[in-house]
């Protein structure tokens, strides 16, 4: 049997979701079985020009991961939908914009200013930032165009898969490979992940879910054998879609949230914000003030970095207004 | 299935169409995808006009129906049954408010028209999605919880037990009675044939604690009080706190709270010297009415023993008083004053009695006959509210102003009867609580709704009787008691209720068993269901599900849905509002 075409690819993104690729171990081998990979950038010495040169939809599965921030990413974007017959999002960043969709609470200029000049280890000054054209001696050099807004992959081109998580758990890849293998992909734009939220994989113990305060995790001296929520901390599980095998609650550490939304919730920082003022203070709220109240809420220290760490980009409300 | 929807706009005789064009909303109705009939029709709410949709149902014609009109509050139950009778189901009517929320809150006819065809729009793309809705059967315990232990409660543990209910009657005190067992006398008692002497407390009319505790269908639970409920209609674990501290669990149907009233304390207005040793609230002169009563000795003031030469009675003490009582009036201190007034003339002919009112508000049948019957007695009634009660050694004297002609007045009174207010008992909020109902602003429960279907009867099971419901007569408490168990009686008859499944459903595939909906559910209508050793997701009982969203709103995962209000039905509706018309 003639073996599947596979293309990896990075846009903005960390690398991780490549190292979860090698993370496989020794079902590497079940891939390099299955498939021949025609393009890897991180890996092996194949040219954009290569993938041009390819006839269209010749590659069978794509594994994009890294959000859209620069010309040069949806340019890539666009070019690996129009060769791959399966374009799977592959990582938080492609999934739903991930940290670099924080970017988004800012602009070009802010985050110019902050790498390139207003930054105390760095020495600029001729003040250069990234210019998508200049003229030197030799010619004109080019930079792709950094945008003002970071996008999901599916808000460039069409998806047809995705794979959750920064970076996906290796189980999540696994299955997957094997889905493609053996020919059994769920419907078109499903999500290769459990249907449930994290708790359904947490060791914790839970009981009544009505909470005083919120303490961020340096702040509690132990933490109990029971759900992390109950004991303040802002844990997003309950709001986000399991199949990590809640691995940092394994470690006592809160949700962050990478998994993304759960089915049906249309902005997953919004169900858990919701979730969370459900229980937070509940008690004795009759009595409370204004002030009680908003005291209450300031404890919650960076409200998008801790609700929308991974999905803003392709929240409701998905960036700051820009001028 | 088609959709085939049926728009009926009503012109709510003028109410409606003086500021909205009903016929050009018809009009854009009927352009509208998949509406087959768009109409105005006369009298919407009348029989014609619901006969005329109903043949249109009943022909086929539709099989969706929306009602432009008023408020949804209104004639819901009414529309829907008459739907559903034609063979409607419930989830495929809709209405949409263009009276309250358009008409009345608009002047421009143009405005008002554009936003009742936004309303229109709407509700025609969520009939578009709506969903039939299924009925369920849940469990209906046929036993009865009374608390209080009044007449309004006697009255209906009685009722409820005669009609075959087991019933538990729930007294704080050490025996049954309440209030209106420490009374002397009900007015204007004349019914009671030949033994009447118009003064008897134990009026024929009043239930008998004696019937109430030979009733082999009434468990009497003396100095006992509920500690806590939990449940819904149909299924509620009461905890009761008898003598010696004993907790006893008892599980009911319904429960009718008959927790009466708390008497004004006449000690917040300090005018009134209500230290003083002459001064006694009414319901204080009742006991020297009942210490006499053997002997017929008649009434001494308590300071020496005198018998008084005159006696001022001072009305709505923290009645109808925004500035040291409360604002409402308490219906039956008039009555009483006079009542109370006439004993102490029949006691004492000699005694001069004055009564200082505002208003007297002898409402009621042969109360206005008994008033004049003691006016003619001798009996004064002086106008305008006492500024102060000065007080002399042991006598007193009246400061206020004869606001009929005007003139200060200075009377000098040897005893001062207050004629106190009711108000909300302690237990009211406590109560309300465990059993879902909700408080008015004055304190007291929200009033009876008689509607069923949709009364918070009907969600909690939990009815209402006597003075936990506002100031009431004695008469009217026991009317009410017997008004509360015949519903609660209607209820538990057939043993079950059928639940609509317009409520919170949980999508088991999705729950994450994070348990912040058991918490957060007011009617613990959420409960734990293992699915596999270990993994208990959350299942919500339609019997004590109101569909009132506080799960569903919570939940993290979206796992919970109100059956009637899906997201995409709200995206529809939104969707519609925002297009131009």
């Amino acid at each position: 049997m003639e073996k599947l075409k596979l293309a990896l690819y990075w846009a903005a993104s960390c690398g991780g979701c490549e190292i979860a690729v090698l993370d496989l171990d020794e079902k590497i081998l079940d891939v390099t079985a299955i498939f021949d990979i025609v393009f890897w950038p991180v890996a092996i010495d194949i040219k954009y020009k290569d993938v041009e040169a390819m006839p269209d939809e010749s590659i069978d599965v794509c594994l994009f991961n890294g959000s859209i921030r620069t010309s040069e990413n949806e340019y890539m974007a666009h070019l690996l939908r129009k060769k791959s017959k399966i374009l799977i999002a592959f990582g938080s960043c492609a999934h739903e914009g991930c940290i670099p969709g924080l970017a988004n609470l800012s602009n070009r200029d802010e985050v110019f200013n902050v790498v390139y000049l207003d930054n105390p280890s760095t020495e600029n000054p001729k003040k250069i930032t990234p210019k998508t054209s200049t003229k030197v001696e030799e010619g004109e050099l080019t930079l792709p165009e950094f945008y003002d807004t970071v996008k999901t992959l599916d808000q460039v081109v069409d998806v047809d898969y995705y794979i959750p998580g920064c970076p996906p758990p290796v189980k999540l890849i696994s299955d997957a490979i094997d889905a493609i293998a053996q020919n059994n992909l769920p419907p078109k734009g499903s999500i290769l992940a459990p249907l449930r939220s994290v708790c359904d994989e947490c060791k914790f113990e839970r009981h009544e879910k009505k909470i005083k305060e919120i303490k961020r995790v340096y702040e509690v001296e132990k933490i109990e054998d029971k759900c992390l929520l109950e004991q303040g901390i802002i844990c997003m599980g309950p709001a986000t879609r399991g199949g990590c095998d809640a691995r940092c609650l394994d470690a006592n550490m809160p949700c962050t949230g990478c998994g993304g939304k759960t089915p049906n919730s249309p902005d997953q920082g919004a169900k858990m914000i919701s979730a969370l003022s459900s229980i937070l203070g509940v008690e004795g709220e009759e009595e409370m003030t204004e002030e009680d109240v908003d005291s209450l809420i300031d404890q919650v220290i960076d409200p998008v970095g801790t609700f929308y760490k991974y999905s803003l980009p392709s929240a409701f409300i998905n960036r700051r207004p820009l001028r | 299935m088609g959709k085939n929807i049926g728009v009926y706009i009503c012109d709510c005789n003028g109410e409606i169409s003086k500021t909205v064009d009903v016929d050009a909303v018809s009009i854009f109705a009927g352009n509208q995808d998949e509406v087959v009939v768009s109409r105005v029709p006369n009298n919407l709410c009348s029989t014609d006009g619901l006969e005329a949709i109903k043949k249109d149902i009943e022909t086929g014609k539709v099989d969706r129906v929306l009602i432009a009109g008023c408020s949804p509050k209104r004639y819901d139950d009414l529309f829907r049954n008459a739907f559903e009778k034609s063979g409607l189901n419930r989830g495929f009517y809709l209405r949409r408010n263009i009276r309250e929320q358009c008409a009345w809150v608009h002047e421009d006819k143009d405005i008002a028209t554009e936003k009742a065809k936004l309303l229109v729009k709407s509700g025609i793309s969520e009939l578009k999605l709506c969903e039939p809705v299924q009925e369920i059967k849940t469990k209906m315990g046929r036993t009865s919880l009374v608390i209080g232990g009044g007449v309004a409660g006697m009255s209906a543990a009685l009722d409820l037990a005669k009609n075959g209910f087991y019933t538990y009657l729930v007294e704080r005190d050490e025996e049954l009675g309440g209030r209106a067992f420490n009374v002397s006398m009900t007015h204007p008692t004349t019914e009671c044939g030949i033994c009447c002497i118009h003064d008897c407390r134990d009026c024929v009319l009043t239930p008998k604690p004696e019937e109430v505790y030979c009733n082999e269908n009434i468990d009497v639970m003396l100095s006992s009080e509920v500690v806590d409920a939990l449940g819904h209609v149909g299924d509620y674990t009461v905890n009761i706190k008898g003598k010696n501290g004993a907790l006893r669990a008892i599980n009911v149907g319904t429960v009718i709270i008959a927790t009466g009233y708390k008497p004004f304390d006449p000690a917040k207005i300090p005018e009134y010297s209500y230290d003083h040793k002459n001064v006694l609230t009414s319901l204080e002169l009742e006991k020297l009415f009942l210490e006499q009563k053997p002997s017929r000795t008649g009434v001494r003031r308590p300071s020496d023993g005198k018998v008084p030469d005159t006696i001022s009675f001072i009305q709505c003490v923290g009645s109808r008083d925004i500035n040291k009582g409360n604002p409402w009036c308490s219906l039956v201190c008039c009555n009483y004053a006079i009542g109370q007034a006439k004993s102490l003339k029949k006691m004492h002919p000699e005694t001069d009695i004055t009564i200082h009112y505002i208003d007297i508000r002898a409402s009621y049948r042969g109360f206005e006959e008994f008033y004049n019957e003691v006016l003619a007695m001798g009996v004064k009634f002086l106008r305008g509210r006492v500024a102060e009660v000065q007080k002399l050694n042991d006598d007193l004297q009246i400061i206020c102003e004869d606001t009929i002609s005007g003139d200060p007045v200075q009377t000098k009174a040897d005893m001062v009867i207050l004629s106190i207010g009711m108000e909300p008992n302690e237990d009211t909020k406590r109560l309300a609580e465990m059993f879902h109902r909700e408080l008015s602003e004055d304190g007291f429960y929200r009033d009876l709704n008689l509607n069923l279907n949709f009364s918070p009867e009907a969600r909690t099971g939990a009815f209402l009787a006597g003075c936990a419901q506002g100031p009431k007569s004695i008469r009217y408490s026991i009317a009410d008691g017997k008004i509360a168990a015949g519903l609660a009686a209607d209820m538990m008859r057939k043993g079950y209720i059928l639940a609509e499944d317009t409520l919170g459903i949980v999508d088991e595939d999705l729950c994450g068993r994070c348990r912040i909906c058991v918490s957060l559910c007011p009617y613990d209508a959420i409960k734990l269901e293992e699915i596999e050793p270990g993994k208990a997701i959350a299942k919500i009982d339609p019997a004590g599900c109101t569909g009132c969203g506080v799960c569903g709103a919570a939940c993290p995962t979206g796992a919970i849905l109100m059956s009637q209000f899906k997201d995409d039905l709200i995206y529809a509706q939104i969707d519609a509002l925002s297009e131009e018309v």
